[in-house]
């Protein structure tokens, strides 16, 4: 399919074919946005909230889709663009608001699939505490990094994705992902000595 | 390959993401250098424990397309584009008004009154030009004129 052929995909569709269209497409990749915008938002309320804009705007550009690429990249980038824009609102408002990050009963998650493993309780706990760790040292990357590390560490996905949801170069993933996980480690280690790693394999 | 070398490329080694040669080679300095190796398993324990932060997410989608709302609000941003579009239009006449008016003026005395070039070079200047030579005037001779007065 080449590129011109690729961008009319709605050609000949009426209105309700597209919605069905969309919806379609919207349902096969709805639980990756969710999981990708609650990594992002680290709240389950922020990421729900994320996912309809995202759908929102998704409808509204669905004709500069194009279908040579994946529906879910391209659905994800417009999340990840609507993150960015309410970030730097926040940012903005919080020079004459501060207020904290996390409430104090927010600070730490349950990690129900502990409780399911096999490890034996000391084990648990200090993965659980390890665990709260990284998802802290994880949210205060910069941004750009954050954004790698959630992509191609926490979600999995290869280099040529990241790439192509975050719109940059495949070297320029390879390198934030060096630095974000040398910063992570450095961080693990300044808490929890430097061979904590190495005894964690 | 040297060590330093090496780690900033342990990263892609641990996820594949390296051609085939760079492989090779960071695979043969890897064989040989314990340093490096150590700093791979730590990365690779690390990779293993970020990837341990997706386990717990457990939550459905239940998000249901609220099309009335979603045809509400396009409808709006077709009207916002709209007013967007015209209010542009509107500015780009106006500078274009504003540009052209401000040139024709220009050429006006220049070109439909050289004569006028004519008074200014004879009032700086003090020279009086002959009459033939005024009705030669046009808008190049005018402007070399004025320019020979300076």
């Amino acid at each position: 399919m080449d590129k011109a052929e690729a961008q009319v995909w709605y050609q000949g569709l009426t209105l309700e074919e597209e919605k069905l269209w969309f919806e379609g497409k919207v349902k096969s990749c709805e639980n990756g946005l969710l999981r990708f915008a609650y990594h992002l938002s680290g709240n389950m309320d922020k990421a729900r909230d994320l996912v309809q804009e995202a759908f929102l705007r998704a409808y509204q550009y669905r004709r500069s889709y194009n279908n040579n690429y994946s529906f879910e990249s391209w659905i994800s980038t417009i999340l990840l663009n609507v993150y960015r824009q309410r970030l730097k609102k926040e940012k903005f408002f919080k020079i004459f608001h501060p207020v904290k990050e996390r409430e104090d009963g927010e600070e730490t998650e349950v990690w129900d699939f502990l409780e399911s493993s096999e490890e034996g309780p000391e084990e648990r706990t200090l993965k659980r505490e390890v665990l709260n760790f990284l998802q802290k040292a994880i949210e205060e990357l910069p941004s750009q990094m954050r954004e790698v590390i959630i992509l191609c560490d926490v979600m999995n996905y290869s280099y040529e994705e990241a790439s192509e949801i975050i719109g940059c170069p495949l070297g320029t993933v390879r390198s934030r992902l060096h630095r974000a996980r040398k910063k992570v480690r450095e961080l693990v280690e300044e808490s929890y000595g430097e061979d904590f790693l190495s005894a964690w394999e | 390959m040297n060590c330093e070398r090496t780690k900033k490329m342990l990263s892609a080694y641990l996820d594949k993401e390296l051609n085939a040669e760079e492989y090779r080679l960071l695979k043969e300095h890897l064989m040989c250098c314990p340093g490096c190796q150590k700093e791979l398993n730590q990365l690779r324990a690390l990779k293993n424990l970020t990837r341990c932060l997706d386990d717990n997410f457990n939550y459905h989608c239940d998000i249901k397309l609220d099309w009335e709302n979603i045809e509400k609000k396009t409808k709006l941003l077709t009207k916002k584009r709209i007013v967007c579009f015209s209010l542009a239009a509107i500015i780009a006449v106006l500078v274009l008004f504003l540009t052209f008016s401000q040139e024709w003026a220009k050429w006006e005395v220049e070109v439909i009154h050289p004569e006028a070039l004519v008074d200014l070079h004879q009032s700086l200047s003090g020279n009086q030009l002959d009459v033939s030579t005024k009705k030669e005037a046009n808008f190049i001779g005018t402007l070399e004129l004025v320019s020979g007065g300076k």
